[in-house]
């Protein structure tokens, strides 16, 4: 902890400038080891470390469907990011609300589209909080209480991204991303069964839990086709990785970073995965199936097995641990980006310079950071449910990437009739309890609608309005 | 602002393929059991399928983007 606070400091020291660019993309200059590795630590959050065993202990092994999701992240990455790469760096763009901005021409669309980024962070933001408190209590079996995990992480991460920004974050997410890798290998040195093992537990699960091994039911295969469209879309186009997308020093340097990245998630969800189904038998007496404790309970039983298993216990959770903060800090340093640039840097900030608004950035973060963890205190969500609710507001946002690059057709009166369409239907479908409709994510449907919407719009105002494209 | 396209479409009929191989959409709900190392067989084709997927996004990178 004290390493990473050092680090904030010399972030802070190695700082070129005081502007906008240089503490929220590092002066735009990542390479590919550190961008590869800001971009693992960050894309896998606490979400995917804590829900894999803890869903495959729920719904069995048709959850494999975290691993397309993780890779359709990737892949649609490569829908927009060679060309969003190219114009960032032709306009020195900051935010995601930049690229809105210079795309579509329309202060109203960017607030908006702004403003349900924040929706998702915060809700993104208060996961992470929530999943180090069920760590820091499951691993120590209750005598570090929940709150305090939450307090002591989120007091962490508040200190080192003021301090250094996205220098900061980007040099800690390197030694979170090692630190994570480490750990899942240790996980996997501990606990992961040879083939003789797994052909007992699966005997094992055919005889009692057939539904948890069995060829999942056609509406579970509806779920997963559109869980994994659903997430990759909206996964590929967090504020946090577009604005890595911005910060990486060339085309080089991008390519090589995605290229590794499309293979982490075979590296690191089947692990987690294998976890998963080892831990079925071990909480087939539990009635209540809420397993976000899932992944710390079975650290604490495994690491009570040996000397050595315990050190490496200690690993992993300093993986996991290490793992939530990259996500945190990476979400609340575009969060405030967000906040401080394009919302009060548009209205009552209008003539600030970027130091001030730099500035006032960090203090957004404080006060953010302050009001989640007065919420996640009490936690009313599983970490699942939370990120259904997330990602099926977020996918909203694809189209303004998707389309703004590869469709000239669209216009900006379109896509904000889309973008309402949308964010309206997912979050009446999602409050109502319909997260699925004939198996299909409702937010899929939603994003359907949105597009709809959104041609529908640009071909009947296309001739009113200037199309903004051909500027 | 003119916007150059990366990749041709083949290349997304492609993922769309490997999309539909990595869900078990071929195989009945009630078939018969097959382990493989100790996994489910319809488990280990989707697991080939996402590795599939992985090679493919590495071919591409390295032949269209430029």
């Amino acid at each position: 902890m004290l390493l990473l606070i050092a680090l904030g400091l010399y972030a802070n020291k190695k700082r070129t400038s005081n502007s906008l660019k240089d503490f929220y993309l590092a002066g735009g200059g990542l390479g590919p080891f550190v961008l590869l590795l800001t971009l693992y630590a960050t894309q896998y959050s606490s979400n995917t470390m804590l829900i894999v065993p803890a869903e495959v202990v729920n719904q069995g092994m048709g959850m494999i469907l975290v691993l397309g999701y993780m890779t359709a992240i990737v892949v649609l990455y490569l829908t927009f990011a060679p060309q969003l790469f190219k114009i960032s760096k032709q306009h020195d763009f900051i935010t995601p609300g930049d690229w809105f901005d210079k795309r579509f021409k329309m202060p109203s669309l960017t607030l908006v589209a702004n403003l349900i980024l924040v929706i998702v962070s915060v809700n993104f933001l208060l996961s992470q909080l929530i999943a180090r408190g069920h760590i820091a209590t499951g691993i120590t079996d209750g005598q570090i209480p929940y709150w305090a995990g939450v307090v002591f992480l989120a007091f962490i991460v508040i200190i080192y991204e003021t301090l250094g920004g996205m220098r900061a974050v980007a040099w800690t997410d390197v030694i979170q991303g090692l630190m994570l890798l480490i750990g899942l290998g240790g996980l996997f040195f501990i606990v992961v069964p040879d083939v003789d093992e797994l052909t007992e537990i699966s005997n094992w699960l055919i005889e009692n839990e057939p539904e948890k091994i069995g060829v999942p039911s056609f509406d579970f295969r509806m779920y997963w086709a559109s869980t994994v469209l659903m997430i990759g879309l909206g996964g590929a186009v967090y504020p946090q990785v577009i604005q890595r997308i911005y910060a990486a020093k060339t085309v080089k340097v991008l390519k090589q970073s995605l290229g590794a990245m499309v293979f982490m998630p075979l590296i690191t969800v089947l692990i987690l995965f294998l976890l998963g189904v080892i831990s079925i038998p071990h909480f087939i007496e539990v009635s209540d199936a809420s397993q976000d404790t899932a992944l710390p309970q079975m650290l604490q039983v495994w690491g009570q097995e040996s000397l050595l298993a315990f050190v490496l216990m200690i690993v992993v959770v300093l993986g996991l641990l290490a793992v939530i903060m990259s996500s945190a800090d990476s979400i609340l340093l575009s969060l405030s980006s967000i906040i401080s640039k394009d919302i009060l840097g548009k209205s009552i900030l209008k003539n600030s310079s970027d130091q001030q608004l730099a500035k006032t950035g960090k203090m957004i973060s404080w006060v953010i950071m302050f009001l989640i963890v007065l919420v996640a205190l009490q936690p009313k969500i599983t970490l699942w449910g939370l990120i259904e609710l997330k990602m099926q507001i977020m996918v909203q946002i694809a189209p303004l990437f998707i389309l703004g690059v590869h469709s000239k057709r669209v216009i900006s009166a379109g896509m904000m009739a889309g973008l309402i369409i949308g964010f309206l239907f997912s979050i009446t479908t999602f409050f109502m309890g319909y997260k699925t409709l004939a198996g299909i994510q409702s937010g899929l449907i939603g994003l359907l609608l949105n597009v709809i919407a959104c041609f529908v719009f640009s071909h009947f105002f296309r001739n009113k309005l200037n199309a903004g494209y051909e500027d | 602002m003119k916007i150059k396209k990366v990749f041709p479409f083949w290349v997304w009929i492609v993922y769309a393929a490997l999309f539909a191989l990595s869900i078990p959409w071929y195989l009945p709900k009630n078939v018969e059991m097959n382990l493989v190392m100790g996994l489910p067989l319809w488990l280990i084709s989707c697991i080939l399928a996402v590795f599939l997927t992985a090679c493919f996004t590495i071919f591409i990178i390295n032949i269209f983007w430029r």
